[in-house]
This record gives C-alpha cells, sequence and structure tokens, in this order.
C-alpha cells in the first residue's frame, strides 16, 4: 500500500483496492478465508470536487464456498 | 413449445394448512415419475409448498375456500399450476422480481415468490376474472439413467426363478428318463438275445440226435418248421452239416443239399455271437451256434431273428412315459409357479415398498410375516426406512434452511451500500468478501448532513445467520442514531445503548467509526475494539498505526458509564493526499496455504 502511494503514479482509490486484493489474493492463494474480508479507504484530495467512486458501484464480491473450493481444487 | 403431454395430473385441496402433506405428496410422485433428480424435488417441494401457503393466507386469508394442483408432465418440462379462486394476491414484479425493492418496500410475503423464482425455471401469475393461477415451470434434467433395457426389465426376478427352476427340474428329469430307458432297453434286448440263443442252443442239442441217427431230410424239416412257428420272432432257422451243406431251411426247402452261404456282412465262424444284418429296411440279428458231439462237430445252426417286438414294445412305453413327463411338467410348473409365489411375494413386497418410498411415502411398513429370514429382512428394512425417513425430513429441513439463507444472503447484500454519497475532496472505496453464504462483517458510508459523512466498519462476533441478523440491525441502528451527530463517540455511546440490550447473551460487536468533517478537513473517529485504522501522511510519506481506547458495543458492564469511559476518540486534520484505511480482522488474518497469517505489516 505505501509503495503505491509514495510512487509519483497519479492516485486512485480503487486502484489501491485492487491492489491490495490482489496482494492479499496472491499471498492466500485463493485459500478459502475464514473470516469475512471488509475495508474501506479514503484519500483527501483538495484538488477533487466529487467523489469519483460515486460513479461507479462498488466492489461487492460475495464469493460462493462452492466456486471457491472448485478454483482451489 | 410444449408437444404432447406424456401424464396430467388434476387435483383440489381444501385451502388448509394440513392438507399440505398431500399435495407434496402428488407432486413428489409426479416429480418422480418424471425422472427428475432426488434433490430438484425437494427443492421443487419447497417451491409448491410456498406457492400452496401463499393461497391459504392470501388469497383466502385462512377463510373457507379450494383450490386446483394441476400438473402436466412434457418429455422435457413439467408444469405446475396452484389454481385458486380467492383474492388475487399478485405481489409486484413477479416473474421479474427486483430483491432490492422488495426490501425497500417491506413486503416479505414477496420474499417466498423469490424463492419460487430461483427453484423454478420460469414463474407466472396470471390473474383474471373469477381465478387466479400460478403457474411454475421446471426443466426436465432427468436423473442419470439406470440403463435397464427391455429384454432385462422382463427378465423379473419371478421369471428367472421360474426359468432356472423349470430348467433345472427338466435336466433331473430327462437325465432320469434317459438313464432308465437306456437300463431296462439294454436289460431287455440281454434277456431276448439270452432267449434265443437258449432257443438255439436247444435246435443244436436236438439236432445232434437227429445227425447221429442220420435222420431224413424231411424229419429235419419238420423239426426247424416246428421251431419256426413255435417262435415267430424267428425269421430263418437254417441246418447244416460239418461241411456247410444245408440239411434243413426254414423258408426254402429247394435250398437243401445246397451249400449255406452266410449272409454279407456276417462271419460264419463265429459261434454263439449275435451279429446285426441289414436285410431290406429291416434291422436284424444273426447267431450261428454248433451242432457238436463231444469235441466232434457236426454241423450248425443259423438263425436269423427280430428284435423288431421289443423296439415297439419299448416305443409304446416310451410314449406313455412322455405322456406322464409331460403332464409330470404341467403339475411341475404350476408348482414352481407356486413356489416362486412363496420366495418371490416377499422380495415383490419389500420392492414395492421401496418404489413407494422413492415417491414420497415415508409412512407405510412392511408387514412382519413370512419365514424367518423374509421376517427378519421386513423388520431390518423397516428400521432402515425409519431412519432414512427421518434423514429425508431432515434434507428437506436442510434444503429448506439453505434456501432460506441463500435468500438472507441476497438480502444482506442488498443491505450493503451499492452507491457512495457524494463527498467533497474525498476519494472513497470499499470492499467486501464475505467467508461463507451470509457474512457478519458490516461497512457503511452515509451523509449525516451537507457537511458531515460517516464511515463505518464492523465485524459481528461469531458467523452464519445470527451475525448476519445482527449486522444487519447495526446498520439500521447506526444511520438512526447519527441523525443531527457529528461526533463519532456519541453516536457510538447510542448505539451501544441500544445493542447492550438487543444482542444475544456472548455476541457482541467491534466498529470503528469515523465522521468526516467537510469544512473543517478533519476526521474525528472511535474504536470500539475494533482494528487500528491505518493513516498514511502524505507529506510525510509514513503509514501510522491509530487504535484509538474501546471497549466492543454490546458487552453487558458493571457500569452504565464503563463503556462511555472506555471510548477514545481521536480529531485529525487531513492534508491533501492524506488516507485513511479502516478494515476487519478477515484483511489481517488471511492465511497462505501453510496457515501464516497476511498481518498488518503486509499492508
Amino acid at each position: 500500500m505505501k509503495a503505491y502511494l509514495d510512487s509519483d503514479e497519479v492516485k486512485d482509490v480503487k486502484k489501491l483496492t485492487k491492489t491490495i486484493i490482489d496482494h492479499l489474493d496472491d499471498y492466500t492463494g485463493f485459500v478459502k478465508a475464514n473470516d469475512d474480508i471488509t475495508f474501506i479507504l479514503a484519500q483527501y484530495d483538495f484538488s477533487t470536487n466529487d467523489n469519483h467512486s460515486t460513479q461507479k458501484e462498488m466492489i461487492v464480491e460475495q464469493i460462493d464456498i462452492k466456486d471457491e473450493d472448485k478454483t482451489t481444487g | 413449445m410444449f408437444h404432447h403431454p406424456i401424464k396430467e395430473i388434476d387435483a383440489e385441496f381444501i385451502a388448509e394448512e394440513k392438507y399440505l402433506d398431500s399435495i407434496q405428496r402428488t407432486v413428489k410422485e409426479s416429480c418422480v415419475a418424471a425422472s427428475i433428480p432426488q434433490k430438484e424435488i425437494t427443492s421443487i417441494l419447497l417451491a409448491i409448498e410456498e406457492g400452496a401457503t401463499n393461497i391459504i393466507r392470501h388469497a383466502y386469508l385462512y377463510e373457507k375456500g379450494v383450490f386446483r394442483l394441476r400438473i402436466v408432465i412434457y418429455k422435457k418440462m413439467i408444469v405446475f399450476s396452484l389454481i385458486d379462486f380467492g383474492r388475487s394476491f399478485r405481489p409486484s414484479g413477479v416473474g421479474n422480481l427486483d430483491l432490492q425493492n422488495l426490501v425497500e418496500s417491506g413486503r416479505k410475503g414477496g420474499l417466498g415468490f423469490y424463492m419460487i423464482q430461483k427453484i423454478m425455471d420460469s414463474v407466472e401469475y396470471i390473474s383474471t376474472a373469477g381465478f387466479n393461477e400460478l403457474r411454475m415451470i421446471k426443466r426436465i434434467n432427468p436423473s442419470p439413467s439406470v440403463g435397464r433395457s427391455f429384454l432385462r426389465r422382463m427378465f423379473t426376478l419371478r421369471v428367472k426363478f421360474s426359468f432356472w427352476t423349470f430348467f433345472i427340474m427338466l435336466i433331473i428329469i430327462g437325465t432320469s428318463i434317459y438313464y432308465f430307458d437306456y437300463q431296462t432297453s439294454r436289460r431287455i434286448y440281454a434277456h431276448k438275445n439270452e432267449t434265443i440263443r437258449a432257443l438255439a442252443k436247444t435246435i443244436a442239442d436236438q439236432a445232434t440226435g437227429y445227425f447221429i441217427n442220420s435222420r431224413t431230410d424231411v424229419e429235419f424239416d419238420d423239426m426247424i418248421v416246428s421251431y419256426r412257428r413255435a417262435n415267430p420272432e424267428l425269421k430263418l432257422i437254417v441246418l447244416t452239416n460239418a461241411n456247410g451243406v444245408i440239411r434243413a431251411h426254414s423258408s426254402d426247402i429247394q435250398k437243401i443239399r445246397k451249400i449255406y452261404k452266410v449272409p454279407k456282412g456276417i462271419d460264419g465262424k463265429k459261434f454263439n455271437v449275435i451279429q446285426p444284418i441289414k436285410i431290406g429296411n429291416e434291422s436284424l440279428n444273426y447267431l450261428i451256434v454248433p451242432i457238436k458231439t463231444g469235441n466232434n462237430l457236426l454241423g450248425a445252426v443259423h438263425i436269423i431273428y427280430s428284435t423288431a417286438d421289443i423296439y415297439n414294445e419299448l416305443t409304446a412305453a416310451r410314449k406313455r412315459i412322455f405322456v406322464l413327463t409331460v403332464v409330470l411338467i404341467m403339475f411341475g410348473i404350476l408348482g414352481i409357479y407356486l413356489l416362486s409365489d412363496y420366495f418371490v411375494k416377499p422380495i415383490l413386497k419389500i420392492t414395492h415398498r421401496v418404489r413407494r418410498f422413492t415417491s414420497g411415502d415415508l409412512e407405510a411398513e412392511l408387514p412382519l410375516e413370512g419365514a424367518e429370514e423374509f421376517f427378519e429382512i421386513s423388520r431390518a428394512f423397516n428400521q432402515m426406512m425409519t431412519r432414512l425417513s427421518q434423514d429425508q425430513k431432515n434434507i428437506i429441513e436442510k434444503e429448506r434452511m439453505a434456501k432460506e439463507i441463500e435468500v438472507a444472503s441476497e438480502i444482506q447484500k442488498t443491505l450493503l451500500p451499492h452507491q457512495f454519497p457524494i463527498i467533497p475532496k474525498l476519494q472513497v472505496d470499499a470492499f467486501y468478501r464475505a467467508a461463507s453464504i451470509v457474512g457478519g462483517d458490516l461497512y457503511d458510508i452515509f451523509k449525516i448532513d451537507e457537511n458531515h459523512y460517516c464511515f463505518v466498519v464492523a465485524d459481528v462476533s461469531g458467523k452464519g445467520v445470527p451475525a448476519s441478523l445482527v449486522m444487519s440491525m447495526l446498520r439500521t441502528v447506526i444511520q438512526i442514531y447519527s441523525f443531527n451527530i457529528t461526533s463519532a463517540k456519541d453516536i457510538m455511546i447510542k448505539v451501544n445503548n441500544y445493542l447492550k440490550n438487543n444482542t444475544p447473551p456472548g455476541m457482541f460487536v467491534t466498529v470503528f467509526l469515523v465522521i468526516y468533517n467537510v469544512s473543517e478537513r478533519a476526521i474525528n473517529f472511535v474504536s470500539a475494539g475494533h482494528n487500528p485504522m491505518l493513516y498514511y501522511h502524505c507529506g510525510k510519506k509514513e503509514i501510522s498505526k491509530i487504535n484509538p481506547k474501546g471497549m466492543p458495543l454490546g458487552l453487558p458492564v458493571a457500569k452504565e458509564s464503563a463503556f462511555e469511559n472506555s471510548l477514545e476518540e481521536v480529531t485529525l486534520t487531513l492534508e491533501n493526499g492524506d488516507l485513511f484505511f479502516i478494515f476487519t480482522d478477515g484483511v489481517t488474518e488471511a492465511i497462505d496455504r501453510e496457515g501464516h497469517r497476511f498481518g498488518i505489516k503486509r499492508l
């Protein structure tokens, strides 16, 4: 997360969300989670008048256990 | 589209809940007839029960009434129609139900239809003058075929039993008849040959005297003619002297004093040996007996005799045995049938019972009767059926619960925010992934007023439906108690006051609640026993872990003020690029294949 935030790249919280989730999935290897994964992140951006993300639907991912079992074998 | 129906069932039921079992039985039998897999049958039963219950409750309002259940089985689908004559209770959006609208409208009655839609492939609600029809279509994905050919189905246990018993009986009877016939024939033929041999010896002995006394040809002839007459089975008697000259001939006196030539195929030097001979189409026997005095050979007696009388007698006897055998076989078949009935009937009863069980009749038992083995089988079967019946009921109940949990999951998803409010100067995103069908985590982002926005991440202890129900309640409670309150701590105290009296014992909730003040460019936040917040200071390019003190919500405490005193409220002023990250322990406690936790440092 810090590496992304420290980078010179234009900041986008959705990209950061994806980075965190990819990192998490790479680590777990898609092993079935024991607990729900939930987080909110918010970045103060003086140049922004509106919240960009209101234009898009939230990522609400419901992983079906059965499907996950199939994936992980 | 529908082609010709294979089977149609039309039944009328009284609109009372006590008749739901009968409806289920009818539906189950139809589903079995349509070769629908057992798992799908359970779901279909749920859907039909839901439809019928709606008629009882909403169409007739528990008043008297009847409704019809029409089931039409086609090759590739089965159509269920529930037709009632009560009030129309058409739920909004049937056929294309929107769960979000349903939840917002608060009409719980529509949930049943939602479940029906999930189970069936097509659902229609038709309400016209006089009646309402709920038509449900399910495509048939037939059970894996057992693949029994017509020929195999023909060979039932009874047929096989009868066939093999008959076959074995036939072999035993056939072998017995053949053995006794062979033995009897051999004995009769041997007896006949001995008789002829003795007769030939008598003729030879008498001829010896004739040769010694030099009897005349006439005397020789008289002797053999008298023997011939007395024994009609003797076809020919010839007496020859030691030189082979004929002294007497039973058929042709012209041959007397001529050299006798033995028939072709007969060895004239084999004495006392019966040799077969064929004359014309007749099979005969040939016997040569020497005429001797001491060691002097005086001549020979040549006899040709027939065994046709024996053959005729044997043939007649065989005919009688054959008729007797046929009669015995007829009785045998009858006996086999009765015997098969005795052995197969209890098995057929068990088979019939199994069929009834698979078609949904879980109640009827096998009678405890018959031979000890069948008695034991029936008793064991009844015990097994009782257990299976119980298991079946449990499976149906589990299926019902699974469907309900599925619906609960859908509802829970609708409770999570699908769109964020417009928040000035703030980029916001959120993520939620449930570990099971229904989760116990909550996040929410909502507007309190034009200047204040609330961010909530919470984790309900435990999992499953209870946790999800508390989670649903928590979201509503936070939204209600945050009305016109802009202090995170004040909101949390009010929410706790409500939860501590309304959560099940032993259940608690950890919450991280942030209030964003737009005009002051600040956030104030509290943590009720939740994970720390990660805060990124853009100017310093560093991440801090901020963990305000606080007890979880819903815990029983001795002092009213204990919770309030435990809460630490923190306020931070935001700089451009600053970022805060609030999360549940599902993030840090995610594990890899070796069981190692993700942890907070990896963030």
